[in-house]
């Protein structure tokens, strides 16, 4: 430590000694004395952010598109089938027509397993659309879209394909056509997911994790036809175009 | 004089120059034990920043395990809720055609038995009155029929 300071010291006093001569012309670049030290190195931390909406977050980590969608067995008088649904409100579930008919017990079960008891089913007499009601609250819901998806929009289907696990598949809307089954009103939508028989019901989702349809038939071509939220969205909001279901015999 | 004058400035410069240089090295290394001290907890920090980040890889991991678990145990059960529903259906279905088949024998059984005691009266018919073994073969044709409308639902059943 000795060394540089010997030799600053040295250094200095021939800089004093070049002041002197020039008759301090560059009075104003003396070295100073050191100011005032810092003591304080850490910036006082930001305000931590808090969450002001929970999001698509759930209690137990399951995407939200999860929670709302329900698995439909139909107890017929001699058959047993099995469909896709998904909740609307805390009591409502919007599946297809032909998943409820001719049965004599509907069933619901949730994504974790859950039977939640039906106490109603209407079906839509202008489109392949129903309807149930249940006792007891189910898990999450789906807020729908206000409009329907337009060709090359990308769209997530979550259902029960097969009657097996819950299943999330995607695919884009590829067109619309006049309904080849016959089942409603108006156009449906054709996208390229991939669904089986017992996705019937699933909803069909945006990017933004809104319903934009009900998936309620497929093709040869691996193609799948849904009901568009449009569709749905009108047949909610008539009382009339619901009844209920007539029990099988 | 002017040497003396020049001395004196060599002097004060030099004492001056030499305190300053004095108290920046004494800042520099009170500086620089603060930069040790914040070194060793900017290490520490990261650290715990790593094991906090592994740990929340492995919960990660645990969740995405758990979930996939739940909806496997999920579908097991609505596997076996449709095993027992299937199961429930078929005994109705069987004891539907039990219930059939069954009338289906007392009606044969209770045809056969009134052909048989037809068939004894018309042996011995000169004993009866006519209108008695009319009366009574169409009461046997009755339970006849009876036999052939169970047997009828019998095989409605079986092809539902």
């Amino acid at each position: 430590m000795t060394g540089p300071r010997t030799r600053v010291r040295a250094g200095l006093a021939g800089v004093a000694v070049v002041l002197a001569l020039s008759g301090c012309a560059a009075i104003e670049n003396v070295p100073q004395m050191p100011g005032p030290a810092i003591t304080s190195w850490v910036p006082s931390p930001a305000e931590e952010p808090s969450p002001v909406a929970t999001g698509n977050l759930s209690p137990d980590g399951f995407a939200n598109a999860e929670r709302m969608a329900v698995r439909i067995r139909n107890v017929g008088c001699d058959s047993l089938s099995t469909g896709s649904g998904f909740a609307i409100d805390s009591h409502t579930v919007v599946t297809n027509r032909h998943v409820v008919a001719d049965s004599a017990i509907l069933q619901v079960s949730t994504y974790d397993g859950r039977d939640i008891p039906v106490s109603g089913a209407l079906t839509a007499s202008l489109a392949d659309l129903a309807v149930l009601r249940t006792t007891e609250d189910l898990p999450s819901q789906q807020q729908l879209s206000d409009v329907d998806p337009k060709v090359g929009d990308p769209v997530t289907v979550v259902g029960y394909p097969l009657g097996g696990e819950l299943r999330v598949t995607t695919g884009a809307v590829i067109g619309a056509t006049t309904d080849p089954l016959h089942e409603s009103l108006g156009e449906v939508l054709v996208t390229d997911a991939q669904v089986e028989p017992g996705s019937s019901g699933s909803a069909v989702l945006d990017s933004e994790g809104r319903v934009v349809g009900v998936v309620y038939a497929k093709n040869a071509a691996d193609q799948s036809y849904i009901v568009p939220v449009s569709t749905l969205r009108d047949l909610l909001s008539d009382d009339a175009a619901f009844s209920p279901v007539p029990a099988c015999t | 004089m002017l040497l003396a004058v020049t001395t004196a400035l060599l002097i004060g410069s030099t004492a001056y120059l030499w305190r300053t240089s004095d108290a920046w090295e004494s800042r520099a290394d009170d500086y620089e034990a603060v930069s040790h001290d914040l070194g060793s907890d900017l290490s520490d920090t990261r650290a715990e920043l790593k094991a906090t980040t592994d740990e929340l890889s492995a919960v990660q991991s645990q969740l995405s395990t758990a979930q996939a678990r739940i909806i496997e145990l999920a579908n097991e059960k609505a596997q076996i809720g449709d095993d027992r529903e299937a199961q429930r259906l078929l005994v109705d279905y069987q004891e539907r055609i039990s219930s059939a088949a069954g009338k289906v024998a007392l009606a044969l059984d209770q045809c056969v038995r009134g052909q048989n005691q037809l068939i004894g009266y018309l042996q011995n018919a000169e004993l009866y009155d006519p209108k008695d073994l009319d009366a009574y073969a169409a009461d046997v044709q009755d339970l006849c029929q009876a036999a052939t409308d169970a047997n009828s639902a019998l095989q409605a059943e079986l092809s539902r």
